[in-house]
């Protein structure tokens, strides 16, 4: 009897062995392919949630103690004893230097883009396009180094002293003009956002059908009128993809901002005057998180600043994505 | 049916590819992993014992110096030390994640009772000596600068804001001090360095915002990471003013020009290995052993006419009972102990090189008391 059951079960487990090394045997390429691909993207999601997190129940010490006031105030300061962190100065300095960077980088990276795109001979498009996605390799910390021992004497002596002089009453031009400031960093920014936008524009143009140009050439379009209406018309939506990209890296770049931005730091930060010393959310953690102890408020605050940066960038993403839809939508409604 | 065989055909090729480079990258991979182990192996037999150590930007130079000397004495021991800043160095110390700590200011009191209740005692070697040079760059002017303790805090607190202001003056009568802006230069990276010259500045009472590391310490100027930062910000902009640790003011190319500063004996004196020297050995008396408290020492003001006043110590922190940190063994332990006897003894002679200060003798007494205190699993190790 326990025999019958026990050859009953071990033919069970057999023909179940079976019908697994059936599945087995099925089980192709594919399927490795589907599983293996859901899994990486998988990690995506499980990177960005594991930060929210991290970045979130490391700042609520900072939270805790200054409520609301650690986004909105103003004073910073780790001496012991009188311990203060707020962040507003650094929110500001981000977002000046980053719409210094938009304002100057992205024109220049379009008219880079329409003359690649649109103008230039292969002979000189494919050697140039080379030599701009050469310098979106160049690191950040050499940017930084040109900016402080070469490009700040331009800035001061070019822009700033003659800006000073005629408009120097003016709050936006007033100190004392000596180029460790938010307009150089703004400037060093734009410069470095020009390869990402440009490349990724010309790609976007390059890729609009040509029967557009031609339609449009066929209404008796000048050149310009059709890079206006044939092509930038037409890309507007990827471009402003590519601008938005360019805004991530200005937002979060950290080594170039911190040798040229003059790192300012309590309310001396606030960005009142372009000829002054600023500071940037990530240039901030920057010059802290080596000397902040373990356990400490400093600590925590700077992971907080962290926080800060990175839902600047998801509104960034969000808004972009919001833009886009919107920009397509009407596209949509008007063909 | 042809094109079939083709795509067939094609696709034979494409896989036998693939498993040729499989092949390829595998192999690679097992070659290097074979490599790794073997390579190291042979390069030290079982026997190379490594050394970490983590701690003060500062004394990185002299630092990695001395452990390139060291491993030329002792060529089976290996000696990492990772500039990581003091704070770092002291939290790595009591994380336990390297055998030894840098800083260039002693244990606090608080974080002294901790590591002492919850580890076991901290031992501070002092290493080396740091001084901070008041540098400036004000053109026409590239020597005989003087200034106080209580003019320097008014500057670096954006009371005096002028060159040409009174009290500048008042101590510079034969110099002729332009109407021009002070642009003042300091760290923006927290540093001991940053430590020191704030605690030198709380020894006057109108500075207001008392001794920090961190760069929030100083509500004016300009901020640049590093002390090479400083330095080139310094020599790069005209009418600045900051501090550097003297060796990066002597061997700065072009030569910084730096302020003679007021001594606790009411003279003048400029930064040099020699007038640092005077601070150490004039206030060695009241340090305290080797396995105590130092959170009060400091070199600041010290007496004696040619005494530089901004001196400071650059201290090894490491436990009395090695046993203490994971996973040492006992040979570790005894390397260990070879290369600290090796810093603070051999070290020395190094240091004027590299524009450190030295350790006068009475120092090298007690650390060499202060080593000979230390233990692994309750038994003494030998020199």
């Amino acid at each position: 009897m326990t025999r019958t059951v026990k050859e009953k079960n071990s033919s069970v487990r057999t023909r179940s062995l079976i019908r697994l090394f059936e599945r087995l045997r099925q089980f192709s390429t594919d399927d490795f392919f589907e599983i293996s691909s859901t899994l990486f993207a998988a990690i995506v999601v499980v990177i960005l949630a594991l930060t929210a997190v991290v970045l979130t129940r490391g700042s609520i010490p900072a939270f805790d103690a200054y409520g609301i006031s650690f986004v909105f105030g103003s004073d910073w300061s780790a001496v012991a004893g009188r311990e203060v962190y707020g962040a507003l100065p650094y929110i500001l300095g981000t977002l000046v230097t980053s719409a210094i960077a938009m304002g100057v980088g992205v024109p220049i990276s379009l008219g880079i883009a329409i003359f690649l795109a649109e103008m230039a001979p292969g002979s000189i498009r494919n050697p140039l396009s080379q030599l701009i996605e050469i310098l979106a390799a160049v690191p950040s910390v050499i940017y930084g180094f040109w900016g402080l021992l070469v490009f700040r004497f331009w800035i001061v002596d070019l822009i700033e002293k003659p800006l000073s002089r005629d408009f120097g009453t003016i709050a936006v031009f007033q100190g004392t003009p000596f180029g460790l400031d938010i307009l150089t960093a703004g400037l060093i920014l734009a410069i470095m956002i020009i390869p990402t936008v440009s490349s990724i524009s010309k790609e976007v143009m390059m890729a609009v059908p040509s029967s557009q140009r031609e339609a449009a050439y066929s209404i008796g379009a000048t050149r310009w009128e059709v890079v206006r209406i044939g092509v930038l018309n037409y890309s507007r939506s990827g471009i402003f993809g590519a601008a938005i990209l360019g805004l991530g890296r200005a937002v979060g770049e950290t080594m170039a901002v911190t040798m040229v931005i003059g790192n300012a730091i309590g309310p001396a930060a606030f960005p009142g005057s372009l000829f002054q010393s600023g500071q940037t959310l990530s240039s901030l953690i920057a010059n802290e998180f080596g000397e902040a102890n373990p356990g400490s408020l400093l600590l925590s605050s700077l992971i907080g600043l962290g926080l800060i940066l990175f839902a600047f960038a998801l509104i960034i993403n969000v808004f972009a994505q919001l833009m886009v839809w919107k920009v397509l939508r009407v596209k949509g409604r008007v063909e | 049916m042809a094109s079939g065989q083709g795509i067939g055909t094609h696709r034979a090729a494409g896989i036998s590819k693939t498993v040729f480079v499989i092949t390829i990258v595998v192999l690679g991979a097992i070659s290097g992993v074979a490599g790794y182990y073997f390579g190291s192996g042979f390069k030290s037999g079982s026997s190379v014992i490594s050394i970490t150590g983590a701690g003060s930007t500062f004394a990185y130079p002299i630092f990695s110096a001395i452990a390139g000397n060291f491993s030329k004495f002792y060529p089976n021991i290996q000696v990492n030390y990772q500039s990581v800043g003091s704070g770092a160095g002291i939290a790595d110390f009591q994380a336990r994640t390297v055998d030894f700590g840098a800083t260039d200011a002693p244990l606090s009191t608080s974080q002294w009772t901790n590591i002492t209740n919850t580890i076991g005692t901290p031992l501070h070697i002092p290493a080396t000596i740091g001084s901070e040079a008041i540098a400036y760059n004000v053109p026409g002017i590239t020597t005989g600068l003087k200034l106080n303790v209580t003019i320097t805090a008014e500057i670096f607190q954006g009371n005096i804001t002028k060159w040409n202001d009174p009290a500048i003056q008042d101590l510079n009568p034969t110099l002729s001090l332009p109407s021009n802006t002070i642009q003042v230069v300091h760290r923006s990276d927290g540093s001991g360095t940053t430590f020191i010259f704030t605690s030198w500045l709380a020894r006057s009472s109108v500075w207001k915002q008392g001794a920090s590391k961190s760069a929030s310490v100083f509500p004016i100027g300009t901020g640049a990471p590093g002390n090479e930062g400083v330095a080139t910000l310094i020599q790069t902009t005209q009418y600045a003013i900051g501090y550097v640790e003297l060796n990066y003011a002597l061997s700065a190319s072009p030569p910084m020009t730096y302020a003679a500063v007021l001594n606790h004996d009411l003279n003048y004196v400029l930064p040099s290995l020699a007038t640092t020297a005077y601070a150490v050995s004039n206030s060695t008396a009241a340090l305290p052993p080797g396995n105590g408290d130092w959170s009060n020492v400091n070199m600041l003001n010290a007496t004696g006419p040619q005494t530089y006043p901004i001196a400071s110590f650059v201290y090894i922190l490491v436990y009395q009972e090695l046993s203490h940190i994971p996973n040492l063994n006992l040979a570790t332990a005894e390397a260990l102990v070879s290369f600290l006897y090796f810093t603070v003894i051999n070290g020395q002679l190094l240091a004027s090189g590299l524009s450190y200060v030295p350790l006068p003798q009475s120092v090298l007494t007690l650390d060499i008391a202060t080593l000979s205190s230390v233990t692994f699993n309750s038994h003494a190790l030998p020199p």
